[in-house]
């Protein structure tokens, strides 16, 4: 049995969706980010940061976001091409840019102050805005030309998941309203978007969290 | 036959070694950063992203750093946990934080003016991004003291090892102008792997074919690469 340690609409969320969609038995832990919870030994001994998200697994603790959802689906035999097969290259490729370049581009975007201090706060959102859009614009082509199966409207992966929540916080939580960005922009990665918040496994998860309606391609409505 | 386009002493080094470590042939194709031929439509045809390295496989082309290091160590069957195995997990943790935690602070260390948006951002800037750096390794010569795992330690490499030591290299070099501030012996763990690293016949094949010197990992000095240019 797995236990997730998470705090609503952190990035336990992805992980929350990759569990209910594996159908495998786990437990949720939900902590509490303002009453200190990431401080506390008990989930210290989990994540050596304290950081969100941690899973326990049968073989230990994990984190970091990307390697749970990699480990789960590597481990369950779903939701991400195996590793033996032909398109685990291009796979790891965009998998990998997603979590070295969108979510570090997401944490600029939206804790702007934590990376340049308050008074650059703004120039370091500005640039950051302009290569997230940069990057989602070579994401949405690389999706509207090759058509992926592990990125595709048609059928959940680790990667549209991870997708549709990054571009939920990005829509809905930078610093400045004004440099939010509309996922609508990118049609393809909105085709994926708009077909992943009718899974019934995404609807689940964010019920639990709090989270209805059109969480990911709407979130301010929701 | 793998083709890695590099640029010398860029990020393709670290597959340039491991690709060396596991003895597997591959032939390399320069990205001359001097006329900026990352920017290029050519090399954007093999990586959308413009950045080094890519390479090149039977199976397509592959990008991102971890991403090749990953995808090496399954097909080959080398230098990392193989899925299934008990220390899978603890590794492909440790292996995304150095690339998305660690790999991108260091990016926003050797290129401030990238990052910082505009230029009166860039000297605190770059003292937080120091501290971030520091704060980082820390946690890895932490780990590796706690714990011991097999997949990062002195005296047996692995895709993580190379990883971390040629981001321990370019910390001691880069940027320029504000080089040497950051001293290897306070983390003694990662001290000690670099030390072992840098004297294996793979990495040392890799640090001549780039014109690097000796000790690349410990005391490293700038590059004088045969081809093209390291900015």
């Amino acid at each position: 049995m797995y236990v997730l340690q998470a705090v609503p609409d952190f990035a336990s969320f992805p992980v929350h969706i990759v569990l209910e969609e594996l159908g495998v038995p786990y437990q949720l832990n939900i902590l509490s980010f303002e009453a200190g919870d990431l401080d506390r030994p008990e989930h210290r001994a989990l994540h050596p940061f304290g950081k969100i998200p941690a899973l326990v697994t049968p073989d230990g603790p994990m984190f970091e976001t990307a390697a749970i959802l990699l480990w789960l689906a590597d481990r369950h035999g779903k939701l991400a091409p195996a590793p033996d097969a032909p398109d685990r290259a291009a796979f790891l490729s965009w998998f990998f840019f997603t979590s070295y370049s969108l979510h570090t581009g997401m944490m600029d975007l939206l804790h702007s102050e934590g990376t340049a201090g308050e008074a650059n706060a703004r120039a370091v959102a500005d640039t950051a805005r302009a290569r997230l859009i940069q990057q989602l614009t070579e994401m949405d082509r690389m999706v509207s030309t090759r058509r992926p199966d592990w990125l595709s409207p048609e059928k959940p992966s680790i990667l549209t998941y991870y997708l549709s929540v990054l571009l939920r916080w990005l829509k809905a939580f930078p610093t400045f309203p004004d440099l939010a960005i509309d996922s609508t922009t990118f049609p393809a990665l909105y085709a994926v978007l708009t077909a992943m918040e009718r899974q019934p496994a995404a609807i689940r998860a964010a019920q639990t969290e709090g989270l209805g309606g059109t969480f990911f391609t709407d979130p301010k409505a929701e | 036959m793998y083709i890695l386009h590099y640029a010398p002493d860029n990020a393709s080094l670290i597959v340039r070694m491991v690709l060396e470590e596991m003895g597997q042939p591959y032939r390399t194709a320069l990205v001359d950063r001097s006329t900026q031929q990352q920017d290029s439509a050519e090399y954007r045809r093999v990586n959308p992203t413009g950045l080094i390295p890519a390479i090149v496989t039977p199976r397509g082309a592959i990008f991102e750093t971890a991403a090749i290091l990953l995808w090496l160590s399954e097909e080959h069957k080398h230098l990392a946990p193989q899925p299934g195995a008990p220390d899978r997990a603890a590794f492909l943790a440790w292996l995304f934080f150095t690339s998305n935690t660690l790999h991108s602070a260091a990016r926003n260390l050797f290129y401030p003016e990238k990052y910082a948006g505009e230029p009166a951002a860039e000297s605190v800037f770059a003292a937080k991004t120091r501290e971030r750096v520091t704060g980082h390794l820390t946690l890895i010569d932490r780990m590796m003291q706690s714990d011991r795992p097999d997949w990062l330690r002195a005296d047996q490499p692995s895709v993580l090892s190379y990883y971390v030591a040629c981001l321990i290299r370019w910390v001691q070099l880069y940027p320029q102008k504000d080089a040497g501030w950051f001293d290897l012996r306070t983390l003694p763990a990662l001290h000690a792997l670099c030390q072992d690293l840098q004297s294996r016949p793979a990495a040392l094949t890799a640090a001549n074919a780039e014109g690097l010197g000796p000790t690349i990992f410990t005391r490293p000095i700038y590059a004088d690469p045969p081809e093209g240019s390291a900015l």
